[in-house]
Formats: C-alpha cells, sequence, structure tokens
C-alpha cells in the first residue's frame, strides 16, 4: 500500500455526491480548478490521477459541458 | 416523569481538582494526575480511604497512548497504586467522552457499587507529539478513502461541513470569532488556562492562518498537558460535605426522539443560566446550540453575536475558557467548570446566582456520541 503523498496547500477538498446515486458522497480533490473558484453545487466530472505506479486515484474536476 | 427520569438528582458532584494546561509536559503524567487526584479528594473534605470508587478515561484522542503507563496515560491500575487505593469497590476504564465516564459513575453510585467516585481526567502533549496525519501514514481500510486526498483528521471532515453550514445558512466565517472571543476572553478569569493572560483581538483572529478553510488556526483547539478530576457521590452523602452540591439532574443523549435533557432534569432551556458546550473547533459550539434547541436551526451564527455568550450576557458560555481557552481537554474542563459553577466556587467567572448549568459533551455532528447533561444547585 503506498505512504500517503504529501499534498502542497492549498488544495480543494470536497465531497462529491454522484449523479448516478444520490446520497452517495465521495470524498476527493478537485483538479484543474483554482481552489478558490471552487463552490458548492458545481458541476465535475471524475477524472483518474496516476500517483505513482499501481497508484490510482478517482479525482473530480469541473464538468466540461 | 419520564424513565431516565429516574437519574434526576439521584448523584452530585462535590469536588474538583485540576492542574495547569502546558503546551507541553515537563513531567510524566502520573505528577499532574496525582496533583489533580488529591486536590479534587482534599476539595470534597474527603480522605483518600473514603474513596472507593474510580472511573477514568484513559486514552487520548488517538487512542491508546504509545508511552508507557504512568507517562503518556494513566489507567485504573496506576491510579490505584499510585494512591495506595487498593480496595476500590468499584474501578473501571472507559473508552470514550468524560461524559460516558460520569454516566457510569452515576449508574455505579444509583446502583449502590460504591458512596465516592473518582473520576480523573489527563492529557499528555509531549514535547515530540505529532498529533495530525500527513505524509508517512498510510492508508488502510476506511482512510483510503480520506488521506490521499489530505483529509488526515478531524479537522478536514468538520471543515467541509462547516463550508456547508456557512452556504446553506448564510453565515460568514468571522462570525465564528464571537465563539472564540467568549472562550478567550474568559479564559482570561481563569489561571490554570493555556490563553490566560494572553487577550485575542479581533484583528489578530481573522488575520490567524486558515488550517481548513473556513476554519483559522484559532477555531482549532491546543493540544496541552493537564489532569482534572472530580468526586461524585449520592446526593444522600453530598449534603454532609462541605460545599454546595452541584446536582447532577440530567443526563441524556441527543438522538431524535428520545427524552431531552431538559425533560430528563424538569429544567426549562429559559432557565439555564450558563452552559459548557464542547468546543474542540468552534462551530462545534453553533451546532450544539441548535441541536439543544437553544436557538432554531441555522441561527446559531447571528444568535452568538453581540456579547449573548460572553459573561454578563444572556447564557454566558464556557466561561473557563472552554477547550478554545483553557486547552484540548475533550470535555473533561467542561464537566469541571460546569460543577464549579454551579457550587458558586468561580470566583471572577462566576455566572451571579448560577442555579442550572447545560453541558454539551462530545462531537455534536452527524456520527458521533455526545451527551448533554445538566447540573442544578438545588435538590428539588
Amino acid at each position: 500500500v503506498p505512504i500517503v503523498r504529501g499534498l502542497e496547500p492549498p488544495y480543494a477538498v470536497a465531497q462529491i455526491e454522484l449523479e448516478e446515486q444520490a446520497g452517495l458522497r465521495l470524498i476527493a480533490n478537485i483538479l484543474d480548478c483554482d481552489p478558490n473558484d471552487v463552490r458548492i453545487g458545481m458541476p465535475v466530472e471524475v477524472t483518474f490521477e496516476d500517483v505513482e505506479e499501481n497508484f490510482t486515484l478517482p479525482q473530480f474536476r469541473p464538468a466540461s459541458s | 416523569m419520564g424513565e431516565f427520569s429516574a437519574v434526576r438528582n439521584k448523584t452530585a458532584i462535590v469536588g474538583a481538582g485540576y492542574t495547569p494546561a502546558l503546551r507541553h509536559a515537563q513531567t510524566s503524567l502520573a505528577a499532574v494526575a496525582m496533583d489533580a487526584a488529591l486536590n479534587a479528594i482534599a476539595d470534597a473534605g474527603l480522605e483518600r480511604g473514603d474513596i472507593d470508587g474510580y472511573v477514568g478515561t484513559p486514552n487520548g484522542p488517538g487512542g491508546a497512548s504509545p508511552y508507557p503507563d504512568g507517562v503518556g496515560q494513566i489507567s485504573a491500575p496506576y491510579l490505584a497504586a499510585a494512591l495506595g487505593m487498593r480496595d476500590l469497590r468499584f474501578s473501571v476504564d472507559v473508552i470514550g467522552l468524560p461524559s460516558s465516564a460520569l454516566e457510569i459513575a452515576i449508574h455505579a453510585l444509583c446502583g449502590g457499587l460504591c458512596n465516592y467516585v473518582l473520576m480523573l481526567r489527563a492529557m499528555y502533549n509531549p514535547a515530540d507529539a505529532q498529533r495530525t496525519g500527513g505524509p508517512g501514514l498510510r492508508p488502510a481500510g476506511p482512510t483510503q478513502f480520506t488521506l490521499p486526498y489530505g483529509v488526515t483528521g478531524g479537522g478536514p471532515q468538520f471543515a467541509m461541513g462547516v463550508q456547508r453550514y456557512l452556504h446553506d445558512y448564510g453565515a460568514k466565517r468571522e462570525e465564528l470569532f464571537a465563539v472564540v472571543d467568549a472562550a478567550r476572553t474568559h479564559a482570561l478569569l481563569n489561571p490554570f488556562a493555556y490563553w490566560h493572560g494572553k487577550p485575542l483581538a479581533e484583528e489578530d483572529y481573522l488575520n490567524a492562518r486558515l488550517i481548513y478553510e473556513p476554519l483559522c488556526l484559532l477555531d482549532c483547539d491546543l493540544p496541552v498537558t493537564m489532569a482534572g478530576a472530580l468526586i461524585v457521590t449520592t446526593a444522600e452523602r453530598a449534603r454532609d460535605l462541605q460545599h454546595k452540591p452541584a446536582y447532577i439532574s440530567g443526563f441524556a443523549g441527543t438522538a431524535p426522539g428520545r427524552e431531552t435533557v431538559f425533560e430528563v432534569s424538569g429544567v426549562d432551556r429559559g432557565d439555564v443560566d450558563v452552559a459548557q458546550i464542547y468546543d474542540g473547533f468552534s462551530p462545534f459550539v453553533w451546532y450544539w446550540l441548535e441541536q439543544l434547541g437553544i436557538c432554531e436551526t441555522g441561527e446559531a451564527h447571528t444568535w452568538c453575536q453581540n456579547g449573548r455568550i460572553k459573561l454578563g450576557g444572556e447564557l454566558p458560555i464556557n466561561t473557563a475558557g472552554g477547550n478554545l481557552g483553557e486547552g484540548h481537554f475533550q470535555g473533561f474542563g467542561h464537566l469541571r467548570e460546569g460543577a464549579v459553577q454551579i457550587m458558586g466556587r468561580g470566583g471572577d467567572r462566576q455566572v451571579p446566582d448560577a442555579k442550572h448549568c447545560l453541558l454539551g459533551i462530545g462531537q455534536p455532528t452527524s456520527s458521533r456520541s455526545r451527551h448533554a447533561i445538566m447540573l442544578s444547585a438545588a435538590d428539588e
């Protein structure tokens, strides 16, 4: 199991509610977005971040459409 | 009278002992724990040999201490041996809140298992303490969903909830200053508080470093080394002791549909003179006030303004400073100060003629256990 990487602040942590299942929430970072621009309710989409070999995290970024 | 009102005014806190909050431990924890225990016994006007019950809460916030018993935590066997109290009739270590320990003390006394219970909480913060997570932690089990995202403890999780509160109710993070201001102002009147002698200006609060936005450094309590002890006994025995007792008039959880602390105690919200509300993070005071029905949901952020929760206000809260003013004591300081206020022994910070003190102990977030307690002056 990988050791947790040290994230450089500031970074945004959010609870993301899945469109596919209301009430199911994931904790993730919001990528490709200035943390100050993150808003409650903003639509996001999943993206996969390769942290290191054999360690990929589901993450989210502002929805493209 | 409901089913749980059976505990109303059956027991009382009759003695309190504590030690100054120190940022880092200067000695082993045993030294400060013994001081607090012996102070409490003497404060109640009792002798060591009178104590026949013990309820401790040995574990720190991170679970069992890596340091030896007596250095990093105080177990019941250690305490009994150190104080020469080997013939206790009732002795238990509780993994949980100080209020859980009080609940067990109440039931042990009501059940006739013992006559005088010593309750002890001793917090250890060594010089090399590393209290938060970060690089080097290994995700395992549930933490695989939090640690890789920088959610390393309670703070980041609570911060998201606060962000949601601000969003839903139109609150501002600046309004949290009212909570911190009350704690820090009251700490100036408590010589044992870590922040005693260190006033906090609003400007300094607003400029403090953000830790988990919207929470800044001063919204978080400060880990300290300190110890506190209480003596709890039956109402009958309490009447014969030297101080006016703080009767435990109500004890309740906060689950919807269950009896509230107001129903158990028979004390109305409007009759509460002072409150001690767990404040490991400042917004906990908002949540607690709303859950207790002191104010409406979503209104605590404005309700707390204009000195309402400071000494001299409508409902003084955390009169010894609470966790934010006194130090990270996980609610034991709240219990102790509640008793001190009802006993009328608060000195410069005494709420005049305080008859009922409401306590909220524990984290008022969805999945955490917590207790509401009422302490009252009169055994009615």
